[in-house]
């Protein structure tokens, strides 16, 4: 079985979880990609500069309302978004892109 | 025909009795009269205030596929009869105590009104709705407990209360549950008689009105009210018009204890389990079309075979009329139109005679003129003498002082009146064969076996309530379905821990090729189900949580990780397999 297959075989199990599972993780995934940025920037030596919103606190609880959870994920994107571009920026250099 | 003085008089009634039992109430009186195979219309005879008895044309139930209920018997009209039973109090109750005979308590007058009208409610048989726009004279529309109006053809001279009427047997039954007593009256018991006659209250003013409640004091034991009751059902026939009303009382009474009852059952039904058997009729459909046309062919049809001869029928503008005798050829005949000349308007005509001719109406195959004899009865009379079917007659009216008319035309002229056209036909051809089915797991729809496989049909409404019988369904397979009847059945069983609702619908299904199939199922909604699905999410969970950790210890990511980890153990990150993982694992990072 090719990765492909594996990765639609885990998102078909996904589907039949139930939605506040899916949310957990959603976000569960999300944090696990900005640990993983923040691990880079610590290795590389790079100071932390988060951006925070205090909608992502909402999204902790298992019975989030869809609103909350769609805000949630808003946030985490963008942290994340903003956290690889500071890694980038730091690393590679503006100039080199 | 019988009038109702002689059927009385011929039961052995007095002609006091029978005054009392007739009163000066208007009557409807409802005896069967099947127009066909699998009808359900009835002859009607009216009693007006005077006496003046008619025969009027059917009440048509006819297929009446929704069973509508009308019982055979006498019926009086609630407003008539208030009004009669106010005027009896005024007249004749005077210092006259009325009495429940269960409760034993005073019966206020103004309370039996009210409850006969509740009663009227609930008892209706009939409503009339007073005449038609379209059929002048004395046509009235009626509906039978709610269920679609339609028209009644009184006699000439028969004028009739509009409103609810209701059973007069029914009435005449509750008065059993009361005692009418004369006010201070130290008469002692009248003696219990040996025949048991309907009616109950007393002769007013008469001295054999037994007991009586103390001055002052107008309770009495139950033992006496039954002797006096008892008494009373024999000679008191006169005061019929009393009871009705307090039977109404009473019987509001019994709905308000019969639902008191219903509303702890409910409360037991918290703790319920629901047991529902539902048994259904379908039949399948090979075409659809709607039937008005042909139904108010019939209706007029009915209608004119009801009346007899000296019967008055109306007829609508437009219908020829011939001068000549039936056994001419009346093409030949001098003709007129009813409605042109002011000396034939439209209107209601006495039928003077009728005449049955074969289905080319060359030949006379019957013919009458006896007043009473209804012309269905000359119609079957001549098929039977002649051997021939109905559909192969015709049939002629001649009506008084203006020439005979063709039972084809006045139909016709009776459609066009009221715009009803060929157009509107609606048939729906279907075939006899069933299926039957026992379901469970009922929820809205039901799967039946046919020959070409499976069809399902919704049986219920969105609102929840069952579809009515006789509504045209379509099957999952395309094919039409028509319902035929539909039956539920409930069974409640108490149980103190397990709260469960079992649903199980039998259904019968008919298709035109197929054969009977019965299917059972069974559905439990409730414990059982939240016990399965608790089962399923544990495996759905399990399922997943084993993909993820295949699919993510193949990635890249998943790579890369555990090599940073490996590298510096410092990092706090997951190897990506941890479903505790958390930003707040990685000790250099904010906690999100």
């Amino acid at each position: 079985m090719n990765e492909n297959e594996e990765f639609n075989k885990y998102v078909d199990n996904f589907k039949k979880l139930s939605t506040g599972r899916k949310k957990e993780e959603t976000i569960k995934q999300m944090k696990k990609m900005l640990a993983f940025i923040w691990a880079l920037k610590e290795k590389t030596g790079i100071p932390f500069s988060v951006l925070y919103n205090r909608e992502i606190i909402d999204a902790k609880d298992k019975t989030v309302s869809e609103d909350d959870f769609v805000e949630a994920v808003f946030v985490y994107i963008h942290i994340i978004k903003e956290a690889f571009a500071e890694y980038v920026d730091c690393t590679i250099g503006k100039e080199e892109l | 025909m019988e009038t109702e003085y002689e059927k009385l008089k011929k039961e052995g009634y007095t002609e006091e009795e029978i005054e009392t039992k007739l009163g000066p109430m208007s009557r409807l009186s409802i005896d069967s009269s099947p127009m066909g195979q699998g009808r359900n219309d009835r002859s009607v005879t009216f009693t007006d205030k005077d006496g003046t008895v008619s025969r009027g044309s059917n009440i048509m139930v006819g297929y009446n596929r929704r069973n509508i209920q009308l019982p055979n018997g006498t019926y009086v009209g609630i407003e008539e009869f208030s009004r009669a039973m106010t005027k009896f109090l005024q007249e004749d109750a005077e210092n006259k105590v009325i009495f429940c005979k269960k409760t034993g308590k005073r019966v206020n007058i103004g309370e039996l009104v009210n409850g006969l009208r509740e009663v009227a409610k609930s008892q209706t048989g009939l409503e009339l709705h007073g005449t038609t726009d379209k059929m002048r004279g004395n046509a009235y529309e009626y509906s039978i407990k709610g269920e679609s109006a339609r028209r009644i053809l009184l006699g000439k001279k028969i004028q009739l209360d509009c409103g609810q009427w209701v059973s007069e047997e029914e009435l005449l039954n509750a008065m059993r549950d009361y005692v009418y007593l004369s006010a201070p009256d130290k008469t002692p018991p009248v003696p219990k008689p040996d025949s048991d006659q309907a009616g109950i209250s007393l002769e007013p003013g008469s001295d054999k009105t037994g007991i009586e409640p103390e001055p002052n004091n107008t309770r009495v034991d139950n033992q006496e009210i039954e002797d006096v009751t008892t008494t009373e059902h024999v000679n008191k026939r006169r005061k019929a018009k009393i009871a009705p009303i307090i039977l109404a009382t009473l019987l509001t009474a019994t709905i308000l204890l019969s639902m008191i009852g219903k509303r702890a059952d409910n409360i037991m039904a918290t703790r319920t389990e629901t047991t529902a058997t539902a048994g259904a009729a379908i039949t399948e459909v090979v075409e659809y079309r709607e039937d008005r046309y042909e139904e108010a062919i019939n209706n007029v049809l009915n209608s004119v075979q009801g009346s007899a001869v000296g019967d008055t029928i109306s007829v609508p503008p437009g219908v020829i009329y011939f001068y000549a005798s039936p056994n001419n050829d009346i093409s030949k005949s001098r003709t007129g139109i009813i409605g042109e000349t002011p000396e034939r308007p439209a209107g209601e005509y006495e039928i003077f005679g009728v005449s049955v001719l074969d289905k080319s109406g060359e030949r006379i195959l019957d013919t009458e003129f006896e007043k009473g004899t209804t012309i269905a009865d000359v119609v079957q009379r001549a098929c039977e003498n002649q051997n021939i079917d109905l559909d192969q007659t015709s049939l002629r009216i001649s009506l008084t002082n203006t020439g005979w008319i063709e039972m084809n035309d006045l139909v016709k002229k009776v459609l066009e009146n009221e715009e009803i056209t060929p157009d509107d036909v609606v048939t729906a051809y279907h075939s006899e064969q069933t299926y039957d089915a026992v379901q469970e797991d009922f929820t809205d729809s039901v799967t039946f076996k046919t020959e070409s496989g499976e069809a399902t049909i919704k049986v219920r409404n969105d609102d929840g309530s069952l579809v009515e019988t006789g509504t045209i369904l379509e099957g999952s397979d395309g094919k039409l379905y028509r319902l035929d009847d539909v039956e539920v059945e409930q069974k409640d069983t108490v149980t103190s821990y397990v709260e469960r609702t079992e649903e199980k619908r039998t259904f019968s299904v008919s298709n035109i090729e197929g054969n009977i199939e019965i299917a059972e199922v069974s559905l439990f909604v409730t414990a059982l189900a939240t016990a399965l699905a608790a089962i399923y999410d544990k495996r759905r969970e399990e399922e997943y949580e084993k993909s993820a950790k295949k699919y993510d210890n193949n990635t890249k990511f998943n790579e890369t990780v555990t090599h940073m980890s490996t590298a510096s153990t410092k990092a706090g990150l997951n190897n990506g397999n941890n479903e505790n993982a958390d930003t707040s694992e990685y000790t250099g990072g904010p906690r999100l």
